[in-house]
């Protein structure tokens, strides 16, 4: 990666915000969110507002009334979560001209094209459990409102904990239903056409960035074809049901696919054009910028704020420390890269850093290689270790959040022990998601200010402002611009149109594909002694188990003094 | 005369890369056929498996906005810290 940029070093251009690839990450990226938002905002779901009004008058009134929530706060919350402006006819349309390879078993071709005959054999086969599913969850739901009715007045406690227990029977019967009810939808498709259109429109809409660059554009057309095949067959690697299981996604087969191309029959002359590692990763992390709000961090109030917000930057700081001083790790910028993959949020962490400190590729495909295996290993272990050691649910929920790596992994663990260690777990990890901006931005001031200059040398803020990678700026500004939208809105408006519109409809497809570009880019462009060099003494897996064991204990600890000694009150709520 | 030796040795290259090619796609269907299938059945890995293949969650995915999960955990957390029961 270091190679292919280019370093803004000693003057600003005006001309910079035409011709360098930073900038075009900025206009592309924001063109996209714009337009995301531009679709979103005018299709928002009928009767919004008095929807959101009805569903919370119901909140507050059960919320006054029961001492837990009851049935009908269940499903006030159900009725909300329906608002979603990705269910209107516009956001279908950008799902389905978008929508990589689907999920598939043990026929390849099912992740592209499905039969008639074949969509009814899988519907016939999920309706009947689809069926049965439904049934239990209406007999757990009467059971449920027995059982609430039952209590009464709330006075008695033994009758207000059978109620809990019947409601929470009915909410995880009522999930496998929606869950089976997925499945039994499925439908005859041909994605394959759907696929050489959006491989057209983003080889234009690169090309746009690789033409205003005064970069050989056809070529770069021409070659883009290849990679986005190569990205196209990751994906459907990833949608293999096994490999979804086993926590294996397009990222990894992205660099697979690549390295065998470029480790065995070689990638060919004509692919080079296309092969932009930076390009797409830069433009993917502006639109992640998106994806980053800050609104989120209040989601468990004060613990989890100190969970994900104070332990992984002292993890972050500690294990760099760590690694320069204890292990003595050769790169600082795979010493980073590494640090803020396992203790932030694995992959996209690890992108967001490794652009921020301009690391090699092969140092990305590295961190990248042993969050992967060290989230698979966590995500069987840690959940099979609380369940043994009877853990509490919101206390291993916390530590399975602050520690996985992997966004997915954790709501696999999570999922394992239950419906209480499944939310504390995906909300505090989704609260250090957030603090990928900031880390990226600190990353990027420190390398300019101390990092990439002499020893001894001060560096003047023009200095920094010339040598920062621009693109950061992007993605803190998307980050911004949509936190004030998200706030402004209020949360409930905010779900449906910001969270379910302009971010899950737009942001989260493009910034899979434009990553997923990355990676295939990376494996096309890497030799595998270039890695093996790297990885010389085990160094980088030293410091991984290192400061992953650093991470367990601190969250561990900070956990339970947060949920349960300093806020139980919070705790009980959950 | 050298001409032929030259011309054998790249037949030779290309064979072999192409043969390692093969070799790279057939380790990677039988990971992803057989040696994935047989893991996921094993008794350390089958309870998490079927927890993930009951509720369809996205276990390879690498960002909140990537999981249903988390968008209901959000919603559920945001509720329960806007209208929480009553005290007992």
């Amino acid at each position: 990666m270091a190679d292919e940029i280019v370093k803004n070093v000693g003057k600003w251009e005006w001309s910079e915000m035409w011709k360098k690839e930073d900038w075009w990450a900025i206009w592309l990226g924001f063109a996209m969110l714009l337009f995301g938002l531009f679709v979103y905002l005018n299709n928002a779901p009928a009767d919004l507002h008095q929807k959101i009004a009805k569903a919370n008058g119901i909140l507050a009134a059960e919320s006054a009334r029961a001492p837990f929530k009851t049935v009908a706060w269940h499903k006030a919350v159900d009725a909300k979560k329906k608002l979603k402006a990705t269910s209107s006819e516009a956001g279908k349309k950008i799902t389905l001209y978008t929508k990589g390879p689907h999920g598939w078993s043990s026929n390849p071709l099912d992740a592209f094209m499905m039969g008639k005959s074949d969509a009814e054999a899988i519907k016939e086969k999920a309706l009947a459990k689809y069926e049965a599913a439904e049934a239990k969850a209406a007999a757990a739901l009467e059971a449920a409102k027995a059982a609430e009715a039952a209590a009464g007045d709330f006075t008695n406690e033994t009758l207000n904990t059978a109620a809990v227990t019947a409601i929470a029977a009915w909410r995880a019967a009522h999930e496998k239903a929606s869950k089976a009810k997925k499945k039994a939808g499925a439908k005859p498709y041909n994605q394959i056409p759907y696929l050489i259109g959006l491989c057209i429109f983003l080889a234009i809409f690169f090309g746009v960035g690789m033409k205003g660059m005064g970069k050989p554009t056809i070529k770069f057309m021409v070659g883009f074809g290849f990679v986005f095949l190569i990205a196209v067959l990751s994906f459907a690697a990833g949608t293999n049901a096994t490999m979804k299981s086993l926590g294996i996604g397009y990222a990894a087969w992205a660099i697979l696919f690549g390295l065998i191309i470029s480790n065995t029959v070689g990638t060919p002359k004509w692919v080079m054009p296309a092969v932009q590692t930076e390009y797409y990763i830069k433009t993917g992390l502006v639109i992640l910028g998106a994806e980053i709000l800050f609104g989120k961090i209040l989601s468990i109030g004060v613990p989890g704020i100190f969970v994900a917000w104070v332990v992984t930057p002292i993890v972050l700081i500690s294990t760099y420390i760590f690694g320069q001083k204890i292990v003595k790790m050769p790169s600082k910028t795979l010493n980073i890269t590494i640090s803020a993959d396992m203790s932030v949020c694995g992959v996209s962490a690890a992108i967001a850093t490794a652009a921020a400190c301009r690391a090699k590729k092969e140092e990305l495909t590295l961190a990248v290689g042993l969050s992967l295996v060290f989230t698979s290993i966590m995500m069987i272990l840690m959940p099979a270790f609380i369940k043994a050691v009877g853990m509490p649910h919101v206390l291993g929920g916390a530590w399975m959040g602050g520690t996985i790596d992997a966004t997915g992994a954790v709501a696999a663990a999570g999922a394992f022990l239950g419906d209480k260690a499944l939310y504390v777990a995906a909300t505090v990890k989704m609260i250090q998601n957030v603090l990928i901006g900031v880390i990226a931005f600190c990353v990027a001031v420190y390398w300019c200010a101390r990092v990439d200059c002499a020893p001894g040398e001060r560096v003047s803020k023009m200095e920094i402002w010339y040598r920062f990678p621009k693109f950061v700026i992007g993605f803190i500004a998307a980050s911004i611009l949509f936190s004030l939208i998200d706030q402004g809105m209020g949360k409930d408006v905010s779900y449906a149109l910001v969270d379910h519109g302009a971010i899950r409809g737009m942001s989260k497809i493009f910034r899979g594909w434009f990553f997923c570009l990355a990676f295939v880019s990376i494996g096309l462009a890497t030799n595998f002694r270039e890695l093996k060099h790297h990885f010389a003494g085990g160094k980088p897996l030293i410091l991984y188990v290192c400061g992953q064991t650093f991470n367990l204990i601190l969250t561990l600890l900070m956990a339970y003094i947060m949920f349960y000694l300093v806020f139980p009150e919070i705790t009980a709520r959950i | 005369m050298t001409i032929m030796p030259r011309i054998n040795q790249k037949t030779s290259d290309v064979v072999k890369r192409l043969a390692g090619l093969l070799v790279c796609i057939l380790l990677i269907a039988l990971f992803v056929f057989y040696i994935g299938p047989a893991l996921e059945q094993t008794p350390a890995l089958k309870p998490v498996m079927q927890a993930i293949d009951e509720r369809g969650i996205e276990a390879n995915m690498y960002f909140y906005t990537e999981v249903e999960e988390f968008s209901e955990a959000n919603i559920n957390m945001n509720n329960t810290m806007a209208y929480p029961p009553r005290s007992p």
